[in-house]
């Protein structure tokens, strides 16, 4: 059975990575590049580094539910560049793909930021897409939502790096209405991009406490996040696959809401190539993330099984005739 | 999610060291931590000193507005999460050895034990000296020799006859447990050594992976880890994650 998929090159096996923003950082990838994940992704970070909200910066709503606003603290490109130096070669010999995650208020950091960790990653992926911004600040979704700047960052990464750039886009702009995320993914296309990742968190959730009378999170409102958010990612994912496969042959990173191996499945149906997994990975201990991984590849493997298929790639789509 | 509490007691234990008793137990078991969340200020992890008491050193800002709460006062948790003591466990001789607010997750712990393990505890000064007479066959050390012997909680090894293939259960500062390690294994293996560590905690539920220790996250991978499990760790003792993430060589 090949559960495998290609990203603009580089072989992603199994087709399931974790979503950016999930371990966070190499150290903690290192020690589940054994297991059943075909790659890794780091925590979104920018030139200069930032600090982030204060806690609480996560809480579950439901079981189904959970919201987070973090703020994209991280220290920095060097501190990032000083820590991937260490770690990038482990990941190579594992023959695990690392893809660097990065967002920034300006085209010109973003491109030093590029230049600075080139050669310690096997891709980018430029976060247009986070909800979670401070007051004032021009990054994430500000970008994302405006096919012109989205053109704009992808250009700019493009033209200092020959390794894939993955440009990771929100619902928002799909759920106000599916020509915009078209017009969006489209942009990203043109301007070179090597694969589309699509969704991010979806703006907006709040998690009171009636006993506190207060929102829960310091930012009040966070990215919703867990299995709520599937029909939207499964949709969005579907309609960017339908604007993308007349003039490119560009892959899809489906993320949102994915727990089993049905899940995986809908979002290839929809079109992604390669899924990633988030908030499924929440409380679990490395052992139990282990045994969860095995077991949907088990389950992944039963269910093409059953389909007569043998190649997860032949599924890609499948859900548009 | 969190539970509402009230504060029923507070409890003076040491220079800046308070027990905040809950009028509810939580259903915990020693070693596990709870995430204490103060509505407009922030939210950080403890662990519990009893199943219904955190105790608390002042360090910071969050410290600071804890120590102005009253008996009556609400207070937001959520957990219990991660795993405890109990998990290592076994028959056998047990030596608890806990630096400063350490003593508060062992307190815990003993009272689950059924015999009276050997308890050195060791401090600064006698006014930061927390929990002696909760313990029974209690040694103490100090910095400055206030009070019990001078010198390190490592001293206290030398005072008395311990006995090969102990389990020894270790929490405090982490430059003392790795001292303490070291003094541990002239007498057991490493699997026989039990640490609980601490790291910069933000989400509590493996996902963020601010607290990683290594590519251990103390929240769900920990607290208590064995040292068989840290002894090759290249952060233990060295570095930590800043709120930002930063790895930072300072403990």
């Amino acid at each position: 059975m090949d559960l495998s998929a290609k990203i603009a090159g580089l072989c992603i096996n199994p087709a399931i990575m974790n979503a950016s923003g999930i371990f966070s950082f190499t150290s903690v990838m290192k020690r589940l590049s054994g297991m059943q994940l075909g790659a890794f992704i780091t925590k979104s970070a920018c030139y200069d580094g930032k600090e982030g909200f204060e806690n609480p910066i996560f809480t579950k709503c439901s079981e189904e539910a959970w919201i987070n606003a973090v703020g994209l603290p991280n220290a920095g490109a060097e501190a990032n560049r000083n820590e991937l130096e260490k770690t990038y070669p482990y990941f190579k010999s594992a023959g695990k793909p690392l893809i660097v995650s990065l967002f920034d208020n300006s085209t010109e950091k973003l491109k030093k930021s590029i230049l600075l960790l080139n050669k310690y990653c096997d891709a980018f992926e430029l976060n247009l897409s986070c909800p979670n911004l401070m007051p004032g600040e021009r990054t994430g979704i500000i970008i994302g939502r405006e096919p012109k700047l989205v053109k704009q960052y992808v250009e700019a990464a493009k033209a200092v790096t020959k390794k894939p750039v993955i440009v990771k886009l929100s619902a928002g702009p799909y759920i106000d209405d599916k020509e915009r995320i078209k017009e969006i993914a489209l942009a990203a296309a043109e301007a070179g991009a090597d694969a589309i990742s699509a969704i991010n968190t979806v703006a907006g959730g709040m998690k009171i406490d009636i006993h506190a009378k207060k929102p829960v999170l310091t930012a009040k409102y966070g990215g919703l996040s867990g299995k709520a958010i599937k029909p939207v990612g499964v949709g969005c994912v579907y309609t960017i696959y339908e604007a993308l496969k007349e003039d490119y042959d560009i892959p899809i990173i489906g993320i949102g809401g994915i727990e089993t191996a049905e899940d995986i499945l809908e979002y290839i149906e929809a079109g992604a190539s390669v899924v990633a997994i988030g908030t499924a990975f929440a409380n679990k201990s490395l052992e139990e993330i282990e045994f969860y991984l095995s077991d949907i590849n088990n389950r992944l493997e039963r269910l093409l099984k059953d389909l007569d298929i043998d190649k997860l790639k032949d599924l890609v789509g499948a859900a548009h005739v | 999610m969190y539970e509402h509490y009230k504060i029923t007691d507070i409890v003076d234990e040491a220079n800046n060291v308070k027990t905040f008793v809950l009028d509810k137990k939580i259903l915990a078991k020693p070693g596990q931590f709870v995430m204490l969340w103060l509505p407009g200020v922030s939210e950080k992890p403890f662990s519990l000193s009893s199943d219904n008491a955190i105790t608390v050193k002042r360090l910071g800002v969050f410290t600071e507005r804890l120590f102005k709460m009253g008996i009556g006062n609400e207070l937001f948790i959520r957990g219990p999460y991660g795993n405890s003591f109990l998990d290592f466990a076994k028959e056998g001789n047990k030596y608890l050895i806990a630096g400063g607010t350490g003593a508060a997750p062992l307190s815990f712990f003993a009272e689950w034990l059924n015999e009276n393990p050997t308890v050195l505890l060791g401090a600064r000064t006698k006014d930061e000296l927390i929990f002696e007479r909760r313990f029974k066959g209690v040694l103490a050390s100090t910095d400055d020799g206030s009070h019990g012997i001078k010198g390190m909680v490592t001293d206290l090894f030398n005072e008395i006859k311990i006995k090969n293939n102990s389990q020894f259960f270790i929490c405090g500062p982490e430059k003392m447990m790795a001292a303490a390690v070291g003094k541990a294994l002239e007498h057991t293996q490493e699997e026989n050594i039990i640490l609980s560590l601490e790291r910069y905690m933000k989400c509590g539920h493996g996902i963020c992976g601010n607290c990683e220790i290594g590519g251990l996250r103390v929240c769900v991978d920990g607290p208590v880890f064995s040292y068989s499990s840290i002894k090759d760790n290249e952060h233990f003792g060295k570095f930590k994650r800043s709120k930002t993430g930063r790895l930072e060589y300072e403990l």
